[in-house]
Order: C-alpha cells, then sequence, then structure tokens
C-alpha cells in the first residue's frame, strides 16, 4: 500500500507525537515538591516554610497556588533536633532566625541570631534562647531576642535583648529574675517594645520604653500566641488552661508606653451561636486589621473564624468537613492564608500535623513535605 | 534518623605529635601555642563560677555500642559499684511518705538511652572530634559535659579537677555512671513530686525524675508556654525538640528508638503519658497553678531559712491506669563482668620521666612536650598537677588509649601535654620543680609518678658588645 505523505499530515503527525510526548512526561513526572524555578521572586507572595531534617533544615519558597511548586532558599544547618525558629521581615525582603549551631546542645544558651536576604548570611548575635523566639520592629530596624541565664532553681534570670539589624548592637532591654519565662512580642511603628512575662501572678504584657516596663494585666494564667495587629492598637492572644484554649484580644489604646494600660478586660472570642466547640487558638491578623482565630473540638471538622478588632461580631471564615486549622500568617494583601492543619480534633487529639494554604476560594491546599513549619510571607502582592 | 555524617574524619590530632616535638626540639616555643582546648572564655555562672574544664576525652565507634552497653550495666549499678563517687544510689520505693531503699530496684536502661540522645545524640567528644578518636570533651556553654551532659557534678573554679570530675568528664563510662546517679538523685529527692507509689519498674513512674534531670523549669512543664498543645504525643524521636517538654522527648525515644542504618538502637519500651485534658486543668497536678504554687513555697521558705518538706506534693500523680510493669533485659553477671572489663581496662601508665631542661627569656619560653602512654587495655586517665606555680600544663587531664580500643589509624594512643614555665615572675637562674601525673585508675587507686622540670631564666642581654642599647 502506498501513502502518500502530505505536508500537512507531517505537520499534524509532529503536532501529535509532541503532544504524546507531553502527555508521557506528564504522567511520568507527577506534580510534586521540586527546585524548577517555579516560584519565581516577583510573581506575587510567597510563602517562607522549613524543612526540619534531623542536623540540617531547608528553607523553601512555595507558590501558594500550588504548593508543591517551591524553590530553595536556604540550607541551614543545625545541632541535631533543633529546629530553627524564624520570622521573616515586616517587608517580606528578608529572614531572622535563631538556630543551635552544629556542635551545641543547649538551646537555652548556645542559639544564634542570623539574618539573610537570601545572598548570604549574616550572624548577627550569639548566645541566645532558641525558645524565646524571635520579633522583628514594624520598621524592620531591630530585632528582638531572650537570652536565659540560668541561676538559682527558681530564680532564673531572663534578659530581653535588642539587636540593631545593621550594625548588630545589642541592647538589653530588661533583666528580669522574678518570672518564669519572658518573650518577646516586637515593636510597633511610633510604639514601644512589648514583651509577656510569665509566673506565679499571670501573664504581663510589659510596654518597654523610655527607662521603664509598663504592665498590663493580661490573665491570671498563662497566655501564648502573642499578636500585635498591624497598626499596634490590639493584642491577641490565647488563654490557656491545660488543654483549654480561648483566644482573647486586649486593646492597647494609643500603643505608646505612658497608655499601655487596659482600655478594657480582653474580650473573648467565641464562634457564633450555634457552632459546637471545645476551644479557640492561635490568632492572626489580616492586614485590613481584622482577625482570623482557629477552632476545634468537633468532630466533623472545625471552621476558621473571622474577627473584628473590637472582638464582636465572629464568623465563619473557612468551614472544613474534617480537622481542624490553626491561622499561622496572612499573605501581604490578605488573600492566602498559612495554616497548620490537623486531622484530628483539639489537642488531646491532634491527629497528623500539614502545613497548608488556605487559597481565596477557601480550598486548603496542603505542602508537600516532612516536618514543615511556616516561618511566614516572602514580598509580592497577594 | 542517625548522624552518619556529623564528624569529620580524623587527621588533625596526628599532626599534633610532630608539631609538639618540633617545639620541644627547637629553641623556643611562643606563649601563644599555650592556649586551653576550649571554651577559655566561658564561665560557668551557673555551676562554680570559673572557666570550665578542658578535658579531653575519647569518641567510641559510629554505631555508639561502648556507650549502649556502659548505660545498660550502669542501669543495673554493675559499671561501678564499688566506687562511692559513681555507684548507683539506692532506689527509694514506696508512698511519698514511706519511701525506702529498694536494692533491688533500678532503672530501665532504655531511660538512659534516651536521655543520652536527646542530651547530646550519644556524643561523649565535641563534635569536631572523629570517631575512634581523642579530642575536647562536648561542653554545653551552661558548662554540661559529655554524653550525659553532666553539670552538677563540676565545680568549674579555675583548679585543678577532682578525681570524680576528672573521671566523668574525659571517660564515657564514668559520665554514664554520672548521669545515672543524677537521675536516681532526682528520683529521691523528697523536692520533687511522686508518680504513684515510686515504683521505678514502671518507666512512667520516671515522669518528675526526668524532667528534673534537665531542670525543673516552666520550660518543661506540658502545658506551658514553651510547649506547643497541638504537639503529637508520644513524641516519635525523628521530629524536631521543638515544641516538647524535656521528659517527653526522652520517654518519646524510649518508646520510638532512634535508629542507625535501619537498625534501633535499643529495644523499645511502651510508655503511657499522663492524660493532660484531665490532669492539666486547674488544681490537676499538672496545672501551672501547682508548679508555681510549690515555687512559691520554696522561695519564702527560702527567705525564712526554713526547709520545706515536699513543696510539690500538690502535683504527685497517679499512674496512667494503662502503664505496665515492663520488665527490662538484664545482663548475667558473667555477661555484666565481661563488658565491664572491656569498657574499664585495665590501663599501664608509660611515661618517660626524664628531666625537663627548660630556658626561658623575658622574650620567649620554651615548652617540653610530655607524653602519656597506655601499654594496658580500656581507656587511661590521667590527671596532672603542677607542683608550683610558675608551671603550667595546656591540659589538666585527658586519655590515653589501650590497644584494645579501636582508634583510626592515623591517631595517636598516647595523649601529648604541653608543659610551660610561666616566666613572668619568674628571677633569673635555675629553677626546680615538678609535675604530679596522677593515673586514675578503675579500681579507685591513684598511681602518681613524678616528672622533674628544671627551667633555665635568662636575662635578656641588655647590650651587645659596641651597639649599646641604653
Amino acid at each position: 500500500m502506498h501513502i502518500a505523505i502530505t505536508r500537512g499530515r507531517l505537520l499534524a503527525a509532529g503536532a501529535l507525537f509532541l503532544a504524546l510526548i507531553a502527555l508521557i512526561l506528564g504522567i511520568l513526572v507527577p506534580p510534586r515538591a521540586s527546585d524548577a524555578g517555579a516560584a519565581r521572586d516577583g510573581d506575587g507572595p510567597r510563602l517562607l516554610i522549613s524543612e526540619f531534617g534531623h542536623v540540617e533544615s531547608t528553607i523553601w519558597l512555595v507558590n501558594p497556588d500550588d504548593p508543591a511548586r517551591r524553590r530553595r532558599f536556604l540550607r541551614v544547618e543545625h545541632a541535631p533536633g533543633w529546629e530553627l525558629a524564624g520570622a521573616p521581615a515586616p517587608h517580606g525582603d528578608g529572614l531572622a532566625y535563631l538556630v543551635l549551631p552544629p556542635g551545641h546542645y543547649d538551646a537555652r544558651t548556645q542559639a544564634t541570631l542570623r539574618f539573610t536576604t537570601g545572598n548570604g548570611v549574616r550572624s548577627l548575635a550569639t548566645g541566645l534562647d532558641l525558645k524565646g523566639g524571635v520579633a522583628w520592629s514594624a520598621d524592620g530596624e531591630a530585632l528582638y531576642v531572650r537570652r536565659w541565664r540560668g541561676g538559682p532553681s527558681g530564680r532564673e534570670t531572663f534578659e530581653l535583648v535588642a539587636v540593631d539589624l545593621a550594625g548588630g548592637e545589642e541592647h538589653t532591654l530588661l533583666v528580669r529574675n522574678d518570672v518564669a519565662g519572658l518573650y518577646p512580642l516586637g515593636r510597633p511603628r511610633n510604639g514601644p517594645v512589648y514583651a509577656v512575662v510569665i509566673g506565679r501572678r499571670g501573664s504581663e504584657l510589659l510596654a518597654i520604653g523610655d527607662g521603664a516596663a509598663r504592665p498590663l494585666q493580661l490573665s491570671s494564667g498563662l497566655t501564648r500566641d502573642w499578636r500585635l495587629s498591624p497598626d499596634g492598637e490590639h493584642l491577641a492572644f490565647t488563654r490557656q488552661h491545660g488543654l483549654r484554649l480561648e483566644v482573647r484580644i486586649a486593646p492597647l489604646t494609643s500603643g505608646a508606653a505612658a497608655d499601655a494600660v487596659p482600655a478594657a478586660v480582653p474580650a473573648v472570642i467565641a464562634p457564633a451561636d450555634g457552632v459546637p466547640h471545645d476551644g479557640t487558638a492561635s490568632p492572626a491578623w489580616r492586614p485590613d486589621g481584622s482577625l482570623s482565630v482557629g477552632v476545634f473540638g468537633e468532630p466533623d471538622g472545625s471552621p476558621t473564624l473571622r474577627v473584628p478588632a473590637s472582638g464582636d461580631g465572629a464568623t465563619l471564615e473557612t468551614v472544613r468537613d474534617r480537622g481542624f486549622a490553626l491561622p499561622v500568617a496572612w499573605s501581604p494583601a490578605g488573600t492566602y492564608l498559612a495554616v497548620r492543619s490537623f486531622s484530628g480534633v483539639g489537642p488531646s487529639d491532634p491527629g497528623e500535623e500539614t502545613a497548608a494554604v488556605i487559597a481565596p476560594d477557601g480550598a486548603t491546599l496542603m505542602i508537600p513535605g516532612n516536618f514543615v513549619c511556616v516561618l511566614g510571607w516572602w514580598h509580592g502582592d497577594g | 534518623m542517625g548522624t552518619a555524617s556529623r564528624r569529620p574524619t580524623a587527621g588533625g590530632r596526628a599532626r599534633l605529635p610532630a608539631l609538639l616535638a618540633a617545639i620541644a626540639v627547637g629553641a623556643v616555643a611562643l606563649l601563644a601555642l599555650y592556649s586551653p582546648a576550649r571554651g577559655d572564655e566561658l564561665i560557668c555562672s551557673a555551676f562554680g563560677g570559673g572557666p570550665p574544664y578542658p578535658f579531653e576525652t575519647y569518641e567510641v565507634t559510629r554505631d555508639r555500642q561502648p556507650y549502649l552497653l556502659a548505660q545498660q550495666l550502669a542501669a543495673q549499678n554493675l559499671l561501678l559499684p564499688h566506687d562511692p563517687a559513681f555507684a548507683l544510689p539506692e532506689v527509694l520505693v514506696g508512698t511519698p511518705s514511706q519511701r525506702e531503699p529498694d536494692e533491688a530496684a533500678l532503672i530501665a536502661p532504655q531511660l538512659l538511652h534516651a536521655i543520652g540522645w536527646i542530651e547530646s545524640g550519644l556524643n561523649q567528644a565535641a563534635i569536631q572530634v572523629p570517631y575512634e578518636s581523642v579530642g575536647d570533651v562536648l561542653l554545653s556553654s551552661s558548662c554540661a559535659y559529655g554524653l550525659m551532659q553532666v553539670a552538677s557534678f563540676f565545680s568549674n573554679q579555675g583548679d585543678v579537677p577532682s578525681r570524680s570530675e576528672t573521671l566523668a568528664g574525659t571517660h564515657y563510662a564514668y559520665n554514664v555512671a554520672a548521669g545515672a546517679r543524677i537521675l536516681v538523685e532526682k528520683w529521691n529527692a523528697d523536692f520533687f513530686p511522686a508518680v504513684g507509689r515510686s515504683d521505678p519498674r514502671f518507666v512512667e513512674s520516671w515522669y518528675y525524675a526526668i524532667w528534673a534531670y534537665n531542670g525543673w523549669a516552666l520550660a518543661n512543664h506540658p502545658v506551658g508556654p514553651e510547649v506547643d498543645p497541638f504537639r503529637r504525643l508520644p513524641y516519635g524521636c525523628e521530629g524536631p525538640y521543638n515544641g516538647y517538654a524535656y521528659q517527653e522527648l526522652v520517654l518519646g525515644c524510649v518508646v520510638n528508638p532512634p535508629t542507625l542504618d535501619g537498625n534501633r538502637l535499643w529495644t523499645p519500651l511502651p510508655v503511657r503519658l499522663p492524660d493532660l485534658a484531665k490532669l492539666g486543668t486547674i488544681a490537676g497536678p499538672l496545672s501551672t497553678e501547682a508548679f508555681f504554687d510549690g515555687w512559691a513555697t520554696v522561695l519564702s521558705a527560702s527567705f525564712a531559712d526554713e526547709e520545706v518538706a515536699r513543696p510539690f506534693s500538690a502535683m504527685d500523680m497517679i499512674l496512667p491506669p494503662t502503664a505496665a510493669i515492663v520488665a527490662a533485659r538484664m545482663l548475667d553477671p558473667a555477661t555484666a563482668a565481661a563488658i565491664q572489663a572491656e569498657i574499664l581496662g585495665p590501663p599501664l601508665l608509660t611515661l618517660d620521666t626524664t628531666t625537663f631542661e627548660l630556658k626561658v627569656t623575658d622574650d620567649a619560653v620554651e615548652a617540653g612536650a610530655l607524653t602519656i602512654g597506655n601499654a594496658g587495655r580500656g581507656i587511661l586517665v590521667y590527671r596532672l598537677v603542677p607542683q608550683q606555680d610558675w608551671l603550667q600544663v595546656s591540659r589538666p587531664a585527658g586519655v590515653a588509649i589501650g590497644s584494645d580500643v579501636p582508634l583510626k589509624s592515623d591517631t595517636s594512643r598516647s595523649a601529648t601535654v604541653l608543659v610551660l614555665p610561666n616566666a613572668e615572675g619568674l628571677a633569673e637562674g635555675l629553677h626546680q620543680g615538678t609535675i604530679m601525673v596522677e593515673v586514675l585508675l578503675p579500681d579507685g587507686s591513684v598511681q602518681t609518678e613524678t616528672v622533674a622540670v628544671l627551667v633555665d631564666k635568662q636575662g635578656v642581654p641588655r647590650y651587645e658588645a659596641g651597639t649599646p642599647r641604653s
């Protein structure tokens, strides 16, 4: 049989062949985490995550529309077992992190504070407490960390240390040996430096400025997850009694040190009537000044809430058919919400944990990887 | 999980003898060569107030078997049972008001394995020391030493280390024994609360003793602010430590031992953790209020110079309902004795006691190199005690390795220590001094040798012929 091959048939066969190759490649190469340069800077916001390894963690920039697409940002060697604690700069153009370097085993006294824009890494301070975390000033010029000095049993000494980003100079802002814990929160624009101390008298917010530390009683018990609002006018936090957790908002009035007194009793955040729940936790501020709060306790899935800064009128933000989600950070324009997603019911049975992004359409997009921790957002509009 | 690539290959130490020989035969050794091995800027504020001791120690094979065997023996008090400083104290058993010593009561070895893993990754030496090599002891900035990160054994006064300090800082077996001893001391102390009838056969009973081993601090409170309420329990022994209480990390690794090359490092034991939803509520034993109230009692009593009985008794808790006695695998006496002999030796000192003759001027100091060898087996622990203030040694204590102990081929089995006269303040002329070399033997005895040092302190010529300097 003779078959005449025309130019048109040749082109069609070529196109078919190429399509077949593309199809095969598509089947053989499943969509998974890759270094493929999918998340180019400037394409929109990128989520900074850390993927833990026993002696080395990898920091990735993740595309929130497709979390399987990611680009490696940094590898960080660390002491066995200890994950870094990081916080992106307020403008999203740098990352500060505390790490326990290889060869060290004391997370409370041997952590190092580093800063990177992705182009080299600067060491800013050493001898720090990894467990105290790192916080920024809103202008991106200073970092706040904790130094633990040990001391006699029951009289441990904590120092709140400010580190200048440009020059690396350290300033000890506060020394306390009458508390069981001290946690830096950061400094809003034109506001004081905030920190929380915890002890037998409960949790106190300290507004530090002009050489004085003015206290604001947050709770007679423990608190955690402290988040300053973008305008510095409110503090959201979680009140904790055992495994009972409850988000509250404290107004800070003008935010100035002299005015850092409670304008009102911290408001308790609760879902609207009829929404069953065991508790709320992990508040995250939206850029518009409202708040997202995780709810847990419902076997058939717990929602997240959206709450105005006043604390009144919580509404459902996302709904899940299983598990629960704890907000971590909103993207710069409030488009995507990074969360810790759990398959279980609550703190007594959290189930499997996965880092995830809640997309604008409400879909929960899981971030692949083992022991992934969300650090925050990299620059770009969202 | 493993730590296969954490250490570099051997090499650095092999060059040291050649360097020291050059110094010894050369005319001058600069004082700059003398520096404590590490930690020379560190001050141990919580334990002594002085600098840490720059001990040298031996790092075992990558499989950690010698450490695990030493822990197995220590848990049964078969490692150093006749050494008063390192024998396991009798474990107190019974209800809080009626606790009695029980000779038969022991530690589950897995507890020591897991504590060693969390404290140091089961490493006695600093990270730069290769496996099967000798080098600086692992030292934290809070002055905890070695495999079990022992801190309270050490006075850190800038003085000559004591016998127990030297042994715990240089030999892994003594470090393990010190760690086991500290754990039992925490268990026995009335200061800390009790679990059930304080029956050590229940691994769950060790919850508070393990917490106290790391520090009786809020940071380790299971419903405290530094512990993640949404962490998954038990800890799987492969994820980050962050967000867990110390005792949860240890007990998690008891349940889920770490693996090396696909093999578990020890046999797992089941552990039931406290029900935090019930016990962590207000007025519950694991509420933070009970913890703070206990500390308030302690601190108010210390202000009044009083002792208070069981200040944290409100934290006493019952055993988890499903907890069960798990018979830990115990070594038979013959096997234990064989392992003990393999770990401890005996070593045999070799030492050249020829007098050092060193020249010193105001500009330069000649150093001698003292070589301490081990013609026996096991690890020889030495301590150097200069008898004159003007004599210094580069390291106060260390180890020499016996022929039966695995060692990298390019690593010396002998220890070499610099001997340096401190010229400042020394009058011109001949000075005779001595250094006592003590070998701390496994039977508790001390073998002492003396090395004489003759120092010729020479003045610098004020002028040379024809060229007056002043």
